[in-house]
Formats: C-alpha cells, structure tokens, sequence
C-alpha cells in the first residue's frame, strides 16, 4: 500500500513537472482577439442605473432569505398551533355538550 | 479615449465602467489579458484558449456591478478565468466531446519509467516531457470536469485546498475530498491503460 502511494506520488510529480513547463505561455492575445471582446462588451451595453439597481435589488433579496425563512418557520408552526386549538375547542365543546348523549342515542 | 493613463488604480477604472463608461474596461482588457491568457491555457486546449479568455472578459464585465472588492480585481478575476475553465470542460463532458488521442509505446515507456520501483537516474525528463504532457491530457480527458479542475489546481499547480477553493467557490471540505479521490482516479486510468498497452496497440 505504501509502495503505491509512493508510486502514485511520484507519478503525480512527474506530470506536475511537465504540467508547469507547459505553463511558462503567458503571451496575451492579439488585437484583434481584444477588438472582438470589446465589440461584445458594446453590445452587451453600459452598465446604467437599472444594471446597479437590478444587482442591488438581487443582493437585497438574498439579505432578507434568512429573515424571510424564519418568517415562514414562525407562520408554520403558529397554523400547526391554530389548528390543534380549533381541534381541541371542537373536542372540548362536543364533550361538554348536554345534547350529545342524545344526539348519539338518535343516531344509533 | 478619456482613459490614456494606464496608471488609474483598478478600482477607479472599475467606478467608471460601472458608471456606464464601456471604453474604460478596455484598460483592464489590456492589463489582465496577459494574467487571463496564462490561466487558461494552463487549463484548456490552446485552440479554445481565445475564446474561453473572451468568455471570461465578458462575465468579468457583466459581473463588475457585484465586485466587492474585498480580495482585489486580480485574485476576482483569477476566480471567473477558473470557473469559465471549469463550465468549459463541463459542456464537453455532457457533450462527450473529449479529445482523446490515444497512447503509444512510448507513452507506455515514459510510464513505465516513471512507476517502476527502481527509477532509473538517467531517464530524461525534459526529453519525455511531450510524452508526459500527452500522457496527463489523456488522462485528465478521462476524468469529470469537477475532478480535472480539482486535481490541476491542488496537485499540478500546487494550491492549497482553501485557495482552490476560493477560485473555484466550493468548500476546503469539498476540494480536500475530490482532490484525493482525483488523484487515485488518475492512478488507477493510468495504470489500467499501462496494462492495456502492454498488448497490440
């Protein structure tokens, strides 16, 4: 298992070796290739007002995300709760009702 | 042309192309274009180094109203050059547009020499090194966009796991896994080629 590693380790730094020779390129494009990402660059537009206020507006909105998750945490929990409330008071009321044994005997 | 000086700080020339000054951005073409180039051609085929480096101009601007300018315009951009990298190499793996050359005896000897036990000292580096290169593309070609990027970033360019990590925004956790699972992925590719090309080519 050790060999391996030591195998795989030096494999690894061989490759890198080269990997790095290969990386001394660092000459720019030419201009044309600048010309061509300028003409892109134009015809995406300038960044105006809307541009900033559209990013803001994005930056704004994920700064509320965790305001707005424990909103809904609240909301949820708080209609479980209002639900086990209407649950009981219904229960409560039909045990507390004088008419129901009556109501049942009818029934059956 | 107001912006003759090439001396502006970045940030100044970053307020006016945000301003809605476009030419201004010229400026921070022709400054980076150089750093760009030099990151991309580490990590793409030369032939698609032009266009990947325009891409990552273009998200570069399109993205400048959200710069902070927290970890400076430079170690910014050296994030979209390695991610616009990384989409790159995504795209051709859905695609299964990889270019795989295949490997000869030579290959099979650089291979050879670099594995056995007993290295031998008088093996030529820099005379193998094409076959060395020829041998990692290969490879490399093999493995999923996200254990390429990985294992170029953390074991041939030598970053650390948190720089690798910020270039290519996801977690030290993250990198620190898929760059030891890409290691042993690219052992295990080269070492079953090894013994396949030990046959008839």
């Amino acid at each position: 298992m050790k060999t391996s590693n030591k195998l795989r380790d030096r494999l690894i730094d061989r490759l890198s070796a080269a990997y790095q020779s290969r990386s001394a390129d660092t000459k720019s494009a030419g201009s044309m290739w600048q010309q061509n990402v300028m003409r892109s660059v134009r015809q995406i537009g300038p960044h105006g007002r809307d541009n900033r206020d559209r990013v803001r507006s994005g930056q704004l909105a994920w700064r509320l995300a965790p305001a707005a998750l424990v909103l809904m945490i609240i909301m949820a929990v708080m209609i479980i709760r209002i639900d086990d409330t209407i649950k009981y008071q219904m229960a409560s009321l039909a045990v507390s009702d004088p008419l129901l044994p009556y109501v049942i005997d009818e029934a059956f | 042309m107001p912006y003759k000086s090439d001396e502006s700080s970045d940030s100044t020339i970053i307020q006016n192309v945000i301003s809605g000054d476009v030419n201004a951005f010229e400026i921070l073409l022709e400054r980076y274009q150089s750093y760009v180039f030099s990151i991309v051609r580490k990590h793409v085929p030369t032939s698609h180094a032009d266009e990947v480096a325009h891409e990552v101009f273009i998200r570069a601007y399109q993205g400048l109203s959200g710069f902070s300018g927290k970890s400076g315009f430079k170690q910014w951009l050296a994030g979209i050059s390695v991610r616009t990298c990384y989409d790159f190499w995504r795209k051709k793996y859905r695609s299964k547009e990889v270019p795989m050359s295949s490997l000869t005896n030579a290959h099979r000897e650089w291979l050879e020499n670099t594995i056995s036990t007993d290295a031998v000292s008088n093996f030529d580096e820099k005379k193998r090194r094409t076959e060395a290169l020829e041998i990692l593309d290969w490879a490399l070609g093999k493995l999923s966009a996200a254990d390429r990027m990985t294992l170029a970033l953390v074991y041939l360019e030598g970053y650390s796991h948190k720089e690798a990590g910020v270039l290519l925004g996801w977690s030290v956790a993250n990198i620190k896994i898929r760059a030891h699972r890409a290691k042993k992925k690219l052992y295990k590719i080269l070492m079953a080629k090894k013994e396949k090309i030990r046959g008839p080519l």
